[in-house]
Protein backbone atom coordinates (compact mmCIF):
# COMPACT_ATOMS: atom_id res chain seq x y z
CA UNK A 1 0.00 0.00 0.00
CA UNK A 2 1.47 3.56 -1.01
CA UNK A 3 2.32 5.96 1.87
CA UNK A 4 2.22 9.56 1.39
CA UNK A 5 3.99 12.45 3.89
CA UNK A 6 2.05 15.20 5.65
CA UNK A 7 3.55 18.09 7.23
CA UNK A 8 1.86 19.94 10.14
CA UNK A 9 2.30 23.11 10.88
CA UNK A 10 4.86 22.88 13.45
CA UNK A 11 6.87 20.97 10.75
CA UNK A 12 6.56 16.95 11.42
CA UNK A 13 5.76 14.98 8.81
CA UNK A 14 3.75 12.02 9.49
CA UNK A 15 3.70 9.08 6.76
CA UNK A 16 0.18 7.99 6.04
CA UNK A 17 -1.12 4.68 3.51
CA UNK A 18 -2.73 7.00 0.96
CA UNK A 19 -6.48 5.34 1.55
CA UNK A 20 -6.12 6.33 5.02
CA UNK A 21 -5.56 10.05 4.22
CA UNK A 22 -7.67 10.42 1.57
CA UNK A 23 -10.44 10.40 3.22
CA UNK A 24 -9.78 13.95 3.58
CA UNK A 25 -11.23 15.80 0.47
CA UNK A 26 -8.82 18.40 0.95
CA UNK A 27 -5.48 15.89 0.39
CA UNK A 28 -7.35 13.51 -1.98
CA UNK A 29 -8.06 16.81 -4.35
CA UNK A 30 -4.57 17.88 -3.68
CA UNK A 31 -3.31 14.20 -5.15
CA UNK A 32 -5.46 14.16 -7.76
CA UNK A 33 -6.36 17.34 -9.33
CA UNK A 34 -2.95 18.83 -8.35
CA UNK A 35 -0.92 16.04 -9.98
CA UNK A 36 1.04 15.09 -7.15
CA UNK A 37 2.59 12.01 -7.26
CA UNK A 38 1.93 9.33 -4.22
CA UNK A 39 5.24 7.85 -4.69
CA UNK A 40 6.58 11.49 -4.30
CA UNK A 41 8.75 12.00 -1.34
CA UNK A 42 8.43 15.93 -0.88
CA UNK A 43 5.40 15.90 1.95
CA UNK A 44 2.12 17.69 1.76
CA UNK A 45 2.20 20.69 4.01
CA UNK A 46 -0.80 21.36 5.78
CA UNK A 47 -0.12 24.50 7.50
CA UNK A 48 -3.09 24.87 9.10
CA UNK A 49 -2.75 21.80 11.51
CA UNK A 50 -0.45 21.12 13.85
CA UNK A 51 1.08 17.83 14.57
CA UNK A 52 -1.02 17.44 18.09
CA UNK A 53 -4.19 17.35 16.04
CA UNK A 54 -2.94 16.03 12.98
CA UNK A 55 -1.80 12.92 14.89
CA UNK A 56 -5.30 12.81 16.27
CA UNK A 57 -7.10 13.23 12.71
CA UNK A 58 -5.25 10.49 11.12
CA UNK A 59 -5.76 8.48 14.12
CA UNK A 60 -9.52 9.15 13.67
CA UNK A 61 -8.99 8.49 9.60
CA UNK A 62 -6.94 4.90 10.26
CA UNK A 63 -10.27 3.74 12.38
CA UNK A 64 -12.61 4.99 9.56
CA UNK A 65 -10.76 3.87 6.32
CA UNK A 66 -13.48 1.09 5.53
CA UNK A 67 -16.28 3.21 6.19
CA UNK A 68 -18.71 3.82 3.27
CA UNK A 69 -18.64 6.87 1.52
CA UNK A 70 -20.69 9.83 3.64
CA UNK A 71 -24.27 10.26 1.31
CA UNK A 72 -24.07 13.53 -0.73
CA UNK A 73 -27.72 14.34 0.39
CA UNK A 74 -27.15 17.18 2.87
CA UNK A 75 -31.17 17.75 2.90
CA UNK A 76 -31.87 13.66 4.21
CA UNK A 77 -29.15 13.81 6.44
CA UNK A 78 -30.13 12.43 9.91
CA UNK A 79 -30.70 15.06 12.18
CA UNK A 80 -30.30 12.73 15.35
CA UNK A 81 -26.86 13.01 18.06
CA UNK A 82 -27.33 9.70 19.30
CA UNK A 83 -25.78 7.71 16.72
CA UNK A 84 -21.87 7.91 17.30
CA UNK A 85 -20.38 5.29 17.34
CA UNK A 86 -18.13 3.99 20.64
CA UNK A 87 -14.90 4.84 19.23
CA UNK A 88 -16.04 8.39 17.94
CA UNK A 89 -17.53 8.89 21.38
CA UNK A 90 -14.27 8.06 23.50
CA UNK A 91 -12.04 9.51 20.70
CA UNK A 92 -14.26 13.10 21.20
CA UNK A 93 -13.59 12.77 24.96
CA UNK A 94 -11.54 15.83 24.84
CA UNK A 95 -11.51 19.31 26.58
CA UNK A 96 -13.02 21.86 24.60
CA UNK A 97 -9.60 23.30 22.97
CA UNK A 98 -8.56 19.93 20.88
CA UNK A 99 -12.29 19.77 20.02
CA UNK A 100 -12.60 23.12 18.58
CA UNK A 101 -9.43 22.64 16.93
CA UNK A 102 -10.29 19.21 15.69
CA UNK A 103 -13.66 20.82 14.20
CA UNK A 104 -11.72 23.64 12.39
CA UNK A 105 -9.10 20.75 10.95
CA UNK A 106 -11.87 18.17 9.92
CA UNK A 107 -12.96 21.77 8.21
CA UNK A 108 -10.20 22.40 6.51
CA UNK A 109 -9.28 18.75 5.33
CA UNK A 110 -13.00 18.65 4.49
CA UNK A 111 -13.27 15.04 6.54
CA UNK A 112 -17.18 14.79 6.69
CA UNK A 113 -17.48 12.29 9.15
CA UNK A 114 -15.19 13.54 11.66
CA UNK A 115 -16.87 16.96 10.87
CA UNK A 116 -20.20 15.39 11.79
CA UNK A 117 -19.28 13.37 14.60
CA UNK A 118 -17.57 16.57 16.47
CA UNK A 119 -20.52 18.90 15.63
CA UNK A 120 -22.88 16.39 16.68
CA UNK A 121 -20.75 16.11 20.19
CA UNK A 122 -20.75 19.69 20.60
CA UNK A 123 -24.30 19.44 20.52
CA UNK A 124 -24.79 16.94 22.78
CA UNK A 125 -22.70 19.13 24.98
CA UNK A 126 -25.31 22.14 24.30
CA UNK A 127 -28.43 19.96 24.91
CA UNK A 128 -30.35 20.97 28.00
CA UNK A 129 -28.26 23.68 29.03
CA UNK A 130 -28.96 27.03 29.93
CA UNK A 131 -27.49 29.74 27.93
CA UNK A 132 -24.78 30.45 30.87
CA UNK A 133 -23.85 27.30 31.01
CA UNK A 134 -23.14 26.76 27.11
CA UNK A 135 -21.13 30.30 27.51
CA UNK A 136 -19.03 28.61 30.10
CA UNK A 137 -18.66 25.25 28.92
CA UNK A 138 -17.51 26.83 25.59
CA UNK A 139 -15.68 29.86 27.04
CA UNK A 140 -18.15 32.03 24.90
CA UNK A 141 -18.16 36.21 25.46
CA UNK A 142 -21.23 37.27 25.61
CA UNK A 143 -21.44 40.39 23.24
CA UNK A 144 -25.34 41.45 23.71
CA UNK A 145 -26.61 43.74 26.20
CA UNK A 146 -29.24 42.59 28.24
CA UNK A 147 -31.96 43.58 26.51
CA UNK A 148 -30.59 42.64 23.29
CA UNK A 149 -30.28 39.30 24.90
CA UNK A 150 -33.73 38.99 25.99
CA UNK A 151 -35.08 40.79 22.36
CA UNK A 152 -33.46 37.36 20.50
CA UNK A 153 -34.77 35.26 23.31
CA UNK A 154 -38.62 37.11 23.10
CA UNK A 155 -38.59 37.19 19.77
CA UNK A 156 -38.02 33.53 19.11
CA UNK A 157 -39.97 32.50 21.95
CA UNK A 158 -42.39 29.92 20.26
CA UNK A 159 -38.67 27.39 20.44
CA UNK A 160 -39.33 27.19 24.00
CA UNK A 161 -42.67 26.11 24.06
CA UNK A 162 -43.15 21.83 24.36
CA UNK B 1 -2.68 27.36 16.55
CA UNK B 2 -1.09 27.12 19.73
CA UNK B 3 -2.29 24.89 22.49
CA UNK B 4 -3.01 27.43 25.45
CA UNK B 5 -4.07 30.38 23.33
CA UNK B 6 -8.19 30.52 24.03
CA UNK B 7 -10.52 29.15 21.88
CA UNK B 8 -13.05 31.09 20.26
CA UNK B 9 -15.90 29.55 19.68
CA UNK B 10 -17.93 32.68 19.24
CA UNK B 11 -16.25 32.99 15.73
CA UNK B 12 -16.11 29.56 14.52
CA UNK B 13 -16.93 29.22 10.77
CA UNK B 14 -21.06 30.38 10.16
CA UNK B 15 -21.73 26.93 8.45
CA UNK B 16 -20.28 25.05 11.33
CA UNK B 17 -22.60 27.18 13.90
CA UNK B 18 -25.32 26.13 11.62
CA UNK B 19 -24.60 22.57 11.56
CA UNK B 20 -24.28 22.38 15.27
CA UNK B 21 -27.73 24.10 15.73
CA UNK B 22 -29.01 22.06 13.09
CA UNK B 23 -28.59 18.98 15.15
CA UNK B 24 -30.46 20.78 18.09
CA UNK B 25 -34.29 21.06 18.86
CA UNK B 26 -35.86 24.13 18.94
CA UNK B 27 -35.33 24.66 22.31
CA UNK B 28 -31.75 24.01 22.78
CA UNK B 29 -30.87 25.57 19.38
CA UNK B 30 -32.65 29.12 21.03
CA UNK B 31 -30.26 28.55 24.15
CA UNK B 32 -27.56 27.92 21.76
CA UNK B 33 -28.58 31.35 20.18
CA UNK B 34 -28.49 33.46 22.73
CA UNK B 35 -25.44 33.10 23.80
CA UNK B 36 -23.22 35.36 21.14
CA UNK B 37 -24.18 38.00 18.53
CA UNK B 38 -22.19 35.01 16.05
CA UNK B 39 -24.45 32.51 16.52
CA UNK B 40 -27.91 34.79 16.65
CA UNK B 41 -26.70 35.44 13.39
CA UNK B 42 -26.59 31.75 12.48
CA UNK B 43 -30.06 30.70 13.81
CA UNK B 44 -31.49 33.24 11.48
CA UNK B 45 -29.87 31.67 8.83
CA UNK B 46 -32.00 29.83 5.66
CA UNK B 47 -30.01 26.50 5.74
CA UNK B 48 -30.92 25.84 9.14
CA UNK B 49 -34.62 26.18 8.83
CA UNK B 50 -35.38 24.57 5.38
CA UNK B 51 -36.11 21.26 6.90
CA UNK B 52 -38.64 21.89 9.02
CA UNK B 53 -40.27 23.63 11.96
CA UNK B 54 -42.64 22.74 14.28
CA UNK B 55 -45.06 25.13 16.16
CA UNK B 56 -46.02 24.15 19.53
CA UNK B 57 -47.42 26.55 21.71
CA UNK B 58 -48.69 25.33 24.64
CA UNK B 59 -48.23 28.17 27.39
CA UNK B 60 -47.68 31.13 25.27
CA UNK B 61 -45.44 32.86 28.04
CA UNK B 62 -44.38 36.04 25.64
CA UNK B 63 -47.67 36.21 23.65
CA UNK B 64 -47.60 38.64 20.60
CA UNK B 65 -43.92 39.07 20.28
CA UNK B 66 -43.02 35.18 19.85
CA UNK B 67 -42.67 35.03 16.61
CA UNK B 68 -41.46 38.28 15.82
CA UNK B 69 -38.35 36.19 14.43
CA UNK B 70 -40.41 34.07 12.57
CA UNK B 71 -41.00 36.43 9.49
CA UNK B 72 -37.21 36.72 8.87
CA UNK B 73 -36.78 32.64 7.69
CA UNK B 74 -40.56 31.98 6.98
CA UNK B 75 -39.80 31.95 3.43
CA UNK B 76 -37.12 29.23 3.94
CA UNK B 77 -39.51 26.54 5.66
CA UNK B 78 -40.25 23.67 3.75
CA UNK B 79 -42.20 21.82 6.07
CA UNK B 80 -44.53 23.74 9.46
CA UNK B 81 -46.41 21.86 11.37
CA UNK B 82 -49.15 23.35 13.88
CA UNK B 83 -49.88 21.61 16.96
CA UNK B 84 -53.68 22.91 18.54
CA UNK B 85 -53.28 22.01 22.42
CA UNK B 86 -57.03 21.52 23.47
CA UNK B 87 -56.93 23.72 26.84
CA UNK B 88 -55.31 26.56 25.09
CA UNK B 89 -58.18 27.31 22.02
CA UNK B 90 -59.32 30.34 23.18
CA UNK B 91 -55.92 32.28 23.98
CA UNK B 92 -52.28 31.97 23.00
CA UNK B 93 -52.72 29.10 21.10
CA UNK B 94 -54.53 30.38 18.33
CA UNK B 95 -53.36 33.95 18.43
CA UNK B 96 -50.11 32.39 17.58
CA UNK B 97 -51.47 29.76 14.44
CA UNK B 98 -53.17 33.11 13.53
CA UNK B 99 -50.16 34.99 13.55
CA UNK B 100 -48.45 32.26 11.45
CA UNK B 101 -50.86 32.08 9.06
CA UNK B 102 -50.79 35.98 8.82
CA UNK B 103 -46.99 35.88 7.70
CA UNK B 104 -47.48 32.90 5.18
CA UNK B 105 -50.12 34.68 3.88
CA UNK B 106 -48.02 37.73 2.94
CA UNK B 107 -45.07 36.05 2.15
CA UNK B 108 -43.69 36.48 -1.62
CA UNK B 109 -41.37 33.85 -1.33
CA UNK B 110 -42.58 30.57 0.34
CA UNK B 111 -40.85 27.07 -0.76
CA UNK B 112 -43.08 25.40 1.62
CA UNK B 113 -44.30 21.42 0.61
CA UNK B 114 -45.84 20.23 3.57
CA UNK B 115 -48.53 22.07 6.29
CA UNK B 116 -49.62 20.25 9.04
CA UNK B 117 -52.62 21.21 11.52
CA UNK B 118 -52.22 18.99 14.42
CA UNK B 119 -54.09 18.44 17.72
CA UNK B 120 -52.94 16.38 21.08
CA UNK B 121 -55.95 14.47 19.42
CA UNK B 122 -58.01 14.21 16.27
CA UNK B 123 -61.16 16.11 16.10
CA UNK B 124 -62.79 12.64 15.02
CA UNK B 125 -64.83 10.98 17.34
CA UNK B 126 -68.11 12.36 17.03
CA UNK B 127 -67.79 13.76 21.24
CA UNK B 128 -66.84 16.54 18.88
CA UNK B 129 -69.96 19.03 19.64
CA UNK B 130 -69.51 21.14 17.01
CA UNK B 131 -66.20 24.24 16.44
CA UNK B 132 -63.86 23.88 18.90
CA UNK B 133 -63.08 27.77 19.22
CA UNK B 134 -64.86 30.60 19.95
CA UNK B 135 -66.51 32.45 16.62
CA UNK B 136 -64.62 35.32 16.60
CA UNK B 137 -61.49 33.32 16.43
CA UNK B 138 -63.08 30.19 14.24
CA UNK B 139 -63.98 32.97 11.73
CA UNK B 140 -60.21 34.73 11.72
CA UNK B 141 -58.21 31.40 11.74
CA UNK B 142 -60.45 29.85 8.77
CA UNK B 143 -60.29 33.25 6.80
CA UNK B 144 -56.13 33.06 7.60
CA UNK B 145 -56.16 29.97 6.22
CA UNK B 146 -57.54 30.54 2.59
CA UNK B 147 -55.19 33.49 2.34
CA UNK B 148 -52.16 31.00 3.44
CA UNK B 149 -53.49 28.08 0.77
CA UNK B 150 -54.63 30.76 -1.59
CA UNK B 151 -51.21 33.00 -1.80
CA UNK B 152 -49.49 32.59 -4.99
CA UNK B 153 -46.28 32.32 -3.44
CA UNK B 154 -46.89 28.63 -2.79
CA UNK B 155 -46.80 28.19 -6.61
CA UNK B 156 -48.26 24.78 -6.47
CA UNK B 157 -45.18 23.84 -4.54
CA UNK B 158 -47.37 22.40 -1.38
CA UNK B 159 -47.09 18.59 -1.91
CA UNK B 160 -48.27 17.18 1.60
CA UNK B 161 -51.02 18.26 4.13
CA UNK B 162 -52.52 17.14 7.26
CA UNK B 163 -55.81 18.37 8.09
CA UNK B 164 -56.29 15.93 10.50
CA UNK B 165 -55.96 18.29 13.71
CA UNK B 166 -58.50 21.06 12.16
CA UNK B 167 -60.15 22.70 15.36
CA UNK B 168 -63.07 24.23 12.73
CA UNK B 169 -64.39 23.87 9.48
CA UNK B 170 -67.09 26.40 8.47
CA UNK B 171 -67.44 24.82 5.07
CA UNK B 172 -66.14 22.64 2.07
CA UNK B 173 -64.24 25.63 0.73
CA UNK B 174 -60.52 24.75 1.60
CA UNK B 175 -60.98 21.11 0.33
CA UNK B 176 -61.76 22.98 -2.85
CA UNK B 177 -59.11 25.52 -2.67
CA UNK B 178 -56.84 22.35 -2.48
CA UNK B 179 -58.45 20.88 -5.98
CA UNK B 180 -57.98 23.77 -7.52
CA UNK B 181 -54.73 25.56 -6.73
CA UNK B 182 -52.55 23.13 -5.69
CA UNK B 183 -52.87 19.71 -8.34
CA UNK B 184 -49.42 18.78 -7.54
CA UNK B 185 -50.47 17.55 -4.22
CA UNK B 186 -49.12 13.91 -2.97
CA UNK B 187 -50.28 13.32 -0.21
CA UNK B 188 -53.60 14.61 1.91
CA UNK B 189 -55.04 13.75 4.77
CA UNK B 190 -58.64 14.60 5.60
CA UNK B 191 -59.69 12.27 8.61
CA UNK B 192 -60.69 15.31 10.58
CA UNK B 193 -64.53 15.37 12.12
CA UNK B 194 -65.04 18.66 11.82
CA UNK B 195 -64.62 18.45 7.66
CA UNK B 196 -67.00 15.61 7.98
CA UNK B 197 -70.06 17.69 8.20
CA UNK B 198 -68.48 20.20 5.73
CA UNK B 199 -67.48 18.47 3.11
CA UNK B 200 -69.48 16.35 0.38
CA UNK B 201 -68.52 12.91 -1.54
CA UNK B 202 -68.58 15.15 -4.32
CA UNK B 203 -66.14 17.22 -3.20
CA UNK B 204 -63.63 14.30 -2.58
CA UNK B 205 -64.30 12.85 -5.83
CA UNK B 206 -63.92 16.06 -7.47
CA UNK B 207 -59.91 16.73 -5.16
CA UNK B 208 -59.32 13.53 -6.68
CA UNK B 209 -59.67 14.09 -10.43
CA UNK B 210 -57.79 17.27 -9.46
CA UNK B 211 -54.89 16.30 -7.86
CA UNK B 212 -53.78 13.60 -10.43
CA UNK B 213 -50.45 12.83 -8.41
CA UNK B 214 -51.93 11.47 -5.55
CA UNK B 215 -49.80 8.71 -3.40
CA UNK B 216 -51.24 8.56 -0.04
CA UNK B 217 -55.04 9.69 0.26
CA UNK B 218 -56.41 9.44 4.02
CA UNK B 219 -59.71 10.13 4.58
CA UNK B 220 -63.21 8.86 6.07
CA UNK B 221 -65.11 6.10 4.99
CA UNK B 222 -67.96 7.83 5.05
CA UNK B 223 -66.46 9.48 1.77
CA UNK B 224 -66.13 6.49 -0.52
CA UNK B 225 -68.57 5.66 -3.27
CA UNK B 226 -67.91 3.75 -6.24
CA UNK B 227 -67.24 6.99 -7.92
CA UNK B 228 -64.34 7.60 -6.09
CA UNK B 229 -63.06 4.86 -6.62
CA UNK B 230 -63.48 4.72 -10.60
CA UNK B 231 -61.46 8.27 -10.18
CA UNK B 232 -58.62 6.46 -8.18
CA UNK B 233 -58.62 4.01 -10.91
CA UNK B 234 -58.07 6.71 -13.79
CA UNK B 235 -55.30 5.89 -16.46
CA UNK B 236 -53.54 9.40 -16.61
CA UNK B 237 -52.89 9.66 -12.91
CA UNK B 238 -50.07 8.65 -10.64
CA UNK B 239 -50.74 5.12 -9.13
CA UNK B 240 -51.74 5.82 -5.65
CA UNK B 241 -50.39 3.75 -3.00
CA UNK B 242 -51.77 4.17 0.16
CA UNK B 243 -55.25 4.83 0.68
CA UNK B 244 -56.24 5.17 4.66
CA UNK B 245 -59.91 4.78 5.82
CA UNK B 246 -61.55 5.73 8.99
CA UNK B 247 -64.91 3.87 10.05
CA UNK B 248 -66.97 5.92 11.90
CA UNK B 249 -70.52 4.73 12.43
CA UNK B 250 -71.98 1.98 10.46
CA UNK B 251 -73.88 2.37 6.75
CA UNK B 252 -74.29 0.20 4.17
CA UNK B 253 -72.02 -0.47 1.68
CA UNK B 254 -72.87 0.14 -1.70
CA UNK B 255 -69.43 0.77 -3.22
CA UNK B 256 -70.49 -1.58 -6.53
CA UNK B 257 -67.76 -3.28 -7.72
CA UNK B 258 -65.47 -0.22 -7.50
CA UNK B 259 -63.03 -1.99 -5.24
CA UNK B 260 -62.84 -4.85 -7.86
CA UNK B 261 -61.97 -2.51 -10.64
CA UNK B 262 -59.71 -0.22 -8.27
CA UNK B 263 -57.98 -2.78 -7.65
CA UNK B 264 -57.73 -4.91 -11.11
CA UNK B 265 -56.32 -0.98 -11.66
CA UNK B 266 -53.59 -0.68 -8.82
CA UNK B 267 -52.35 -4.07 -7.95
CA UNK B 268 -49.95 -2.92 -5.11
CA UNK B 269 -52.47 -0.43 -3.42
CA UNK B 270 -52.25 -0.72 0.21
CA UNK B 271 -55.33 -0.38 2.13
CA UNK B 272 -55.73 0.80 5.84
CA UNK B 273 -58.65 0.48 7.59
CA UNK B 274 -59.48 1.78 10.89
CA UNK B 275 -62.92 1.32 12.91
CA UNK B 276 -63.03 3.88 15.80
CA UNK B 277 -66.31 2.09 17.23
CA UNK B 278 -66.89 -0.54 19.26
CA UNK B 279 -68.18 -3.71 17.63
CA UNK B 280 -70.25 -5.01 17.22
CA UNK B 281 -72.46 -2.21 16.37
CA UNK B 282 -76.16 -2.54 15.71
CA UNK B 283 -75.26 -6.24 15.41
CA UNK B 284 -73.48 -5.88 12.07
CA UNK B 285 -71.05 -8.30 10.81
CA UNK B 286 -67.80 -7.55 9.73
CA UNK B 287 -68.40 -8.82 6.24
CA UNK B 288 -71.30 -6.27 6.06
CA UNK B 289 -68.74 -3.27 6.58
CA UNK B 290 -65.41 -4.34 5.05
CA UNK B 291 -65.62 -4.57 1.31
CA UNK B 292 -63.87 -8.32 0.41
CA UNK B 293 -61.94 -7.11 -2.79
CA UNK B 294 -60.59 -4.48 -0.04
CA UNK B 295 -56.81 -4.99 -0.41
CA UNK B 296 -56.35 -4.89 3.34
CA UNK B 297 -52.97 -4.67 4.75
CA UNK B 298 -53.30 -2.52 8.02
CA UNK B 299 -56.27 -2.92 10.46
CA UNK B 300 -57.34 -1.31 13.66
CA UNK B 301 -60.31 -3.16 14.97
CA UNK B 302 -61.99 -3.76 18.65
CA UNK B 303 -64.12 -6.75 18.93
CA UNK B 304 -65.42 -6.47 22.55
CA UNK B 305 -68.45 -8.50 22.09
CA UNK B 306 -69.90 -12.22 22.19
CA UNK B 307 -67.37 -15.11 21.64
CA UNK B 308 -69.42 -16.28 18.36
CA UNK B 309 -69.22 -13.21 17.17
CA UNK B 310 -65.51 -12.43 17.91
CA UNK B 311 -64.68 -16.42 16.23
CA UNK B 312 -67.04 -15.61 13.30
CA UNK B 313 -65.31 -12.18 12.67
CA UNK B 314 -61.50 -13.30 13.20
CA UNK B 315 -62.57 -16.20 10.25
CA UNK B 316 -63.74 -13.63 7.89
CA UNK B 317 -61.02 -11.66 8.08
CA UNK B 318 -58.14 -14.73 7.87
CA UNK B 319 -60.28 -16.07 5.00
CA UNK B 320 -60.88 -12.72 3.12
CA UNK B 321 -57.42 -10.55 3.77
CA UNK B 322 -54.75 -13.56 4.25
CA UNK B 323 -53.34 -12.07 1.35
CA UNK B 324 -52.92 -9.18 2.06
CA UNK B 325 -52.90 -8.38 5.83
CA UNK B 326 -49.50 -7.22 6.92
CA UNK B 327 -50.32 -5.50 10.12
CA UNK B 328 -53.56 -5.56 12.85
CA UNK B 329 -54.28 -3.64 15.98
CA UNK B 330 -56.87 -5.63 17.71
CA UNK B 331 -58.69 -5.16 20.98
CA UNK B 332 -60.17 -8.63 22.53
CA UNK B 333 -61.78 -9.40 25.71
CA UNK B 334 -59.18 -10.85 28.09
CA UNK B 335 -58.92 -15.27 27.54
CA UNK B 336 -60.31 -15.21 24.34
CA UNK B 337 -57.06 -15.95 22.50
CA UNK B 338 -57.94 -19.34 21.01
CA UNK B 339 -59.78 -17.65 18.36
CA UNK B 340 -57.10 -15.13 17.59
CA UNK B 341 -54.34 -18.06 17.44
CA UNK B 342 -56.71 -19.55 14.75
CA UNK B 343 -56.43 -16.29 12.61
CA UNK B 344 -52.50 -16.57 13.13
CA UNK B 345 -52.72 -19.73 11.53
CA UNK B 346 -53.85 -18.38 8.30
CA UNK B 347 -52.69 -15.14 7.98
CA UNK B 348 -49.38 -15.69 7.29
CA UNK B 349 -48.52 -12.60 5.60
CA UNK B 350 -48.82 -10.82 9.19
CA UNK B 351 -46.01 -8.77 10.18
CA UNK B 352 -47.00 -6.82 13.56
CA UNK B 353 -49.44 -7.97 16.17
CA UNK B 354 -50.73 -5.43 18.28
CA UNK B 355 -53.02 -6.50 20.93
CA UNK B 356 -54.04 -5.49 24.48
CA UNK B 357 -54.50 -8.43 26.97
CA UNK B 358 -52.25 -10.93 26.36
CA UNK B 359 -51.09 -13.32 28.73
CA UNK B 360 -47.54 -14.36 28.69
CA UNK B 361 -48.67 -18.03 27.93
CA UNK B 362 -50.38 -16.76 25.07
CA UNK B 363 -47.41 -14.38 24.16
CA UNK B 364 -45.11 -17.62 24.52
CA UNK B 365 -46.94 -19.32 22.56
CA UNK B 366 -47.14 -16.87 19.26
CA UNK B 367 -43.57 -16.15 19.27
CA UNK B 368 -43.09 -19.86 19.53
CA UNK B 369 -45.12 -20.25 16.50
CA UNK B 370 -44.04 -17.54 14.91
CA UNK B 371 -41.24 -15.94 15.64
CA UNK B 372 -40.77 -13.98 12.71
CA UNK B 373 -43.74 -11.58 14.14
CA UNK B 374 -43.45 -8.20 15.84
CA UNK B 375 -45.86 -8.39 18.84
CA UNK B 376 -47.00 -5.20 20.34
CA UNK B 377 -48.78 -4.65 23.55
CA UNK B 378 -51.01 -1.82 23.63
CA UNK B 379 -54.37 -1.06 24.79
CA UNK B 380 -55.54 -1.56 21.74
CA UNK B 381 -56.92 1.03 19.46
CA UNK B 382 -55.88 4.23 19.24
CA UNK B 383 -58.61 5.77 20.79
CA UNK B 384 -58.10 8.83 21.77
CA UNK B 385 -60.25 10.51 24.43
CA UNK B 386 -62.42 13.12 22.81
CA UNK B 387 -62.30 16.50 24.37
CA UNK B 388 -63.89 17.23 27.76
Amino acid sequence: MPNIKLQSSDGEVFDVDVDVAKQSITIKTMLEDLGMDEDDDEAIPLPNVNSAILGKVLEWCQFHKDDPPPPEDEENREKRTDDLCGFDIDFLKVDQGTLFELILAANYLDIKGLLDASCKTVANMIKGKTPEEIRKTFNIKNDFTPAEEEQVRKENSWCEEK
Amino acid sequence: MGQHQTHHWNHLPHHIIVRILSYLDHRDRLAAAVTCKRWAECFSNPALWELDASFWFYHGRHAGEQLNGFPQYAKHLKSITLYFDKKEYLTTNVKNVCKVLTVLSQMETLKLEKFAICADYRFLYGRNKGNNLAQARATKFWELMHRFLANPSLDGGLREVDFSGLPVANSNSLVNVLANMHSNMQHINLQNDNLSRVVSRQDIVNLVHKCRKLVTLEILDDWVTPALLYALADDDRYPLEHLSLIVRGMRKRNSGNGWEYLTSKLPHLRVSVTFISIFPLQGMPLSWVLSQEIPLVNLNVSLLASDSYISQSLRFLSSTYHGTLEDITILLPPDRHDSLLRFLRHCHKLKVLCCANLNEQVKRTIHELYPSLEIQESPGLRLDPGPG
